[in-house]
């Protein structure tokens, strides 16, 4: 039988969450202009008082800060004038990654404090080593696509911390990396280190393979540190992360939509900024916004709000046709067992089905204080799952086959045809989820569970993955340049 | 400052998922009718046969094999109702199944149990489908009651009634019952009408509803054929659950196994409503693939997951109730 071909027929090139229509993501543009008109936003900095007066936005001074009215119009071009898609190079040119909008990738939470030590099980404060440690894993898994500074190297001095995670980063993942950065000074310093892991200056800024995040203060506030540091990122022409982490109930409205209203402010402000500073910076829209709990006084990154919430921000970034940078996958849960695989799974899908660009939250237990290579491990073999999920089903000629549906007829076999055989590639393939029988599972791990598999795959990744390599004499460099550092803050 | 309403702007009640287009559901729908009139389904049951002659289809008496024109797929479609509504032993206790309204129920049905007491995986008994029953009607969130073991304790030929037995008397919420065979279904019918007092009150407020299953590929066999019927007699739902095994039983890829399984659910649809139009129908779907290198059913893959959704899509298509796996 021919079957020609049909004149343009609407599809549908995946799963995608309805979440909004147009006119309700109007709704909250337009309450954020009128919050930036009529409220304002606090700014502690003094220069960047000045940036954003010379910007044409109106400024009053009080005592240590600043009150920013912003017209529309400068929100609006600066939100225009920050790039639509970002490439975010990578030291390993085969892992730079396209964020385009609804193009969906997966990292790590960022900052925790505390490791669970894939050997002895115990819960530690995280170290240099641990952040190297989880980057090297984040390297290995395909399912990662940039690495985040998941833990915080707890041992180095506090001055020289964001210099050490990334030096700590740079020796063990050749993808993008994304971190927080101490002050402007350790800004450049971090700018010398990646030079040189990324064989000179001139290399580095042509592909620059290091975003930096930065945190507004719910509500509405740019603290001092975090107006240095956009200030300094954009004039190194470096992207910055606006990154929120509005608490519903604690520090902006109860209700979700005013949370949304008053975090496109926070990230809007952040990306004013960078944009009036230096036309053209890359901005991406973060957010790991959740609720407060108000009956145990604790952020709940593992309620169904906070897939909620940063679903409904990625759709927002995509109205902006910003990249978007969004929470999911994290857990409230102490060890990784059965309530953090709910978790992880119900926020990372909503991110992902939203068209999140990079949806962070793999590995975190415990309000986002911990990380566990177990959980990492398995969040990986989810994320695939959920990958082929958003995929979608396509409905074509090609895929249905019917041919081979009007072959086989009633009661014959597809198990044994040839084109079964040639398909079967596309299904779904689990490595460390178990889809054997239950005697199989029983004969091949003595019914060891999921968790205890996944700590012998990360040990493993650890002792045996070789991450891109330095280029040569890089690594003695990178010594030099942190042990100069820390000498001249007069704590080496 | 005042904030005046605003004239009609349009919502989204709620998050949703985009599965597919109304071009792609009707493109599933082209690709089943197609089927349906050029292959057709194999059906077993002789008083179906006969049924499905007189309605329109051309029947093949030695092959078994039933042809359906477009028309006859489109007016069962049609009459079949939007809303059904689940009642439950109690006012209260009804949940009503239409349009994009979610509700939860258990799996259904395990053969096998993991043992609360001793953590021992054994085979089920009644007693465990009466204390399923029980937990099962203490769980707000689940709106409907579906079998979840059975009583292998029994003698086969009369399992069923013992499973509706342990369910019925310890949930009052809407039963879900597979009744196997022909003699078992209007038993278990005598059952549910002694307790809501007799049959014509079965009728009103009927607590049951059959569950079934086709074969795949495009079988219809005698008991599936048989409950039907007998659903359609005594003005019962039926709940038509596709099971297909993409890769064993309908191709690999879920486009393919959304015709197979439509073509099995709407050519019993098409007969339920040549024995009693207006017979309440409902689009299930607990289809998965066969994971080809272990040879199992995975029900925990993504693409169970992705063959559900798109059924509830095509259901809402139809504007047919649906009941599909997830979980």
């Amino acid at each position: 039988m021919r079957r020609m071909s049909r004149s343009g027929i609407g599809s549908t090139a995946g799963f995608g969450l309805g979440a909004f229509s147009r006119d309700e993501l109007d709704t909250i543009h337009y309450a954020t202009l009128q919050i930036f008109q009529d409220t304002g936003i606090k700014v502690m900095n003094e220069e960047a008082l000045e940036i954003f007066h010379g910007g044409g936005c109106d400024v009053e001074r009080f005592q240590g800060y600043g009150i920013v009215k912003i017209p529309s119009y400068v929100v609006e071009e600066c939100a225009f004038w920050a790039p639509h898609s970002i490439v975010y190079d990578a030291c390993d040119p085969d892992k730079d990654y396209l964020a385009e909008p609804n193009r969906v990738g997966f990292t790590t939470f960022g900052g925790c404090i505390n490791v669970v030590d894939p050997h002895t099980r115990e819960i530690r404060r995280a170290t240099k080593r641990d952040c190297g440690e989880i980057a090297r894993v984040c390297d290995y898994l395909d399912e990662i696509c940039v690495v985040t500074r998941s833990v915080n190297s707890t041992d180095v001095p506090a001055g020289a911390l964001s210099v050490n995670n990334l030096d700590a980063l740079l020796r063990n993942t050749g993808k993008h990396i994304f971190l927080g950065v101490d002050s402007p000074r350790s800004l450049e310093v971090m700018v010398e280190l990646a030079s040189a892991a990324t064989g000179g200056r001139d290399n580095f800024i042509k592909r620059p393979n290091f975003t930096v995040s930065i945190c507004p203060l719910s509500p509405l506030t740019l603290p001092d540190n975090s107006c240095k540091v956009i200030i300094s990122s954009a004039r190194s022409g470096l992207g910055v992360l606006v990154l929120p982490m509005a608490l519903s109930g604690g520090t902006s409205s109860a209700t979700l939509a005013g949370t949304l209203v008053t975090h496109n402010t926070e990230v809007l402000s952040g990306i004013i900024l960078a944009q009036l500073t230096k036309k053209g910076v890359p901005c991406t829209y973060g957010s790991t916004s959740t609720i407060l709990d108000l009956r145990f006084g604790t952020s709940a990154i593992g309620s169904p709000e906070y897939g909620m919430i940063n679903a409904s921000i990625a759709k927002l970034a995509q109205y902006y046709r910003l990249p978007s940078y969004v929470g999911g996958g994290a857990s409230d849960s102490k060890i990784p067992d059965i309530q953090s695989g709910y978790e992880f799974t119900l926020s990372a899908t909503l991110s992902a089905l939203a068209g999140a660009n990079i949806v962070f939250g793999s590995g975190v237990l415990e309000q986002g204080l911990t990380i566990d290579y177990a959980k990492l491990v398995m969040d990986a073999e989810m994320i695939r799952m959920i990958q082929v999920a958003i995929g979608g089903i396509e409905i074509s000629d090609d895929k249905l086959a019917m041919d081979v549906i009007h072959e086989v007829g009633s009661g014959g076999a597809y198990i044994s045809h040839e084109h079964s055989l040639r398909t079967m590639r596309s299904q779904s393939r689990s490595k460390l989820f178990d889809r054997r029988s239950r005697s199989d599972w029983m004969d091949l791990t003595s019914g060891a569970s999921m968790r205890e598999r996944a700590y012998g795959a990360a040990i493993d990744i650890i002792q045996n993955h070789q991450p891109y390599p330095l280029p040569e004499g890089a690594a003695d460099t990178m010594d030099e340049i942190v042990i100069e550092f820390e000498k001249e803050l007069g704590i080496a | 400052m005042f904030r005046k309403r605003k004239a009609g702007i349009s919502r989204n009640s709620g998050f949703s998922l985009n599965v597919m287009t109304d071009d792609e559901a009707n493109e599933i729908h082209l690709a089943t009718l197609e089927v349906l009139k050029e292959t057709g389904v194999f059906v077993e049951s002789e008083e179906a046969l006969e049924l499905l002659d007189g309605g329109g289809c051309r029947v093949d008496p030695k092959t078994k094999t039933v042809k359906f024109p477009a028309w006859v797929v489109e007016d069962a479609i049609r009459s079949a109702p939007a809303t059904f509504i689940a009642c439950g032993r109690r006012p209260e206790d009804d949940i009503v199944l239409e349009d994009n309204r979610v509700s939860f129920t258990n799996f259904g049905e395990g053969i096998m149990f993991v043992d609360p007491y001793s953590g021992e995986h054994r085979d089920s008994t009644k007693a465990d489908v009466a204390k399923a029953a029980r937990i099962i009607d203490a769980l707000e969130h689940i709106g409907t009651y579906e079998r979840a073991m059975c009583s292998h304790d029994k003698p086969h030929q009369v399992q069923a009634l013992h499973n509706a037995e342990a369910s019925l008397i310890n949930t009052t919420k809407h039963h879900w019952l597979c009744p196997v065979d022909r003699y078992q279904a209007p038993k278990i019918i005598d059952m549910c009408a002694a307790i809501v007092g007799g049959r014509e009150k079965l009728r009103e407020r009927p607590l049951l509803t059959f569950a079934t299953c086709p074969i795949s590929p495009l079988k219809l066999p005698q008991h599936h054929c048989e409950i039907i019927l007998e659903a359609g007699r005594s003005g019962l739902g039926v709940l038509v659950i596709g099971m297909a095994l993409s890769g064993a039983s309908s191709p690999v890829h879920p486009a393919g196994t959304l015709v197979i399984q439509n073509c099995e659910v709407l050519s019993s649809l098409v007969l339920s409503q040549l024995s009693s139009k207006g017979t309440p129908f409902i689009y299930g779907s607990s289809t998965c693939p066969m994971d080809l290198k272990k040879a199992t059913a995975t029900v925990g893959s993504p693409e169970l997951a992705m063959i559900s959704a798109a059924v509830a899509r095509l259901a809402r298509f139809y504007s047919l109730p649906c009941f599909v796996a997830g979980g």
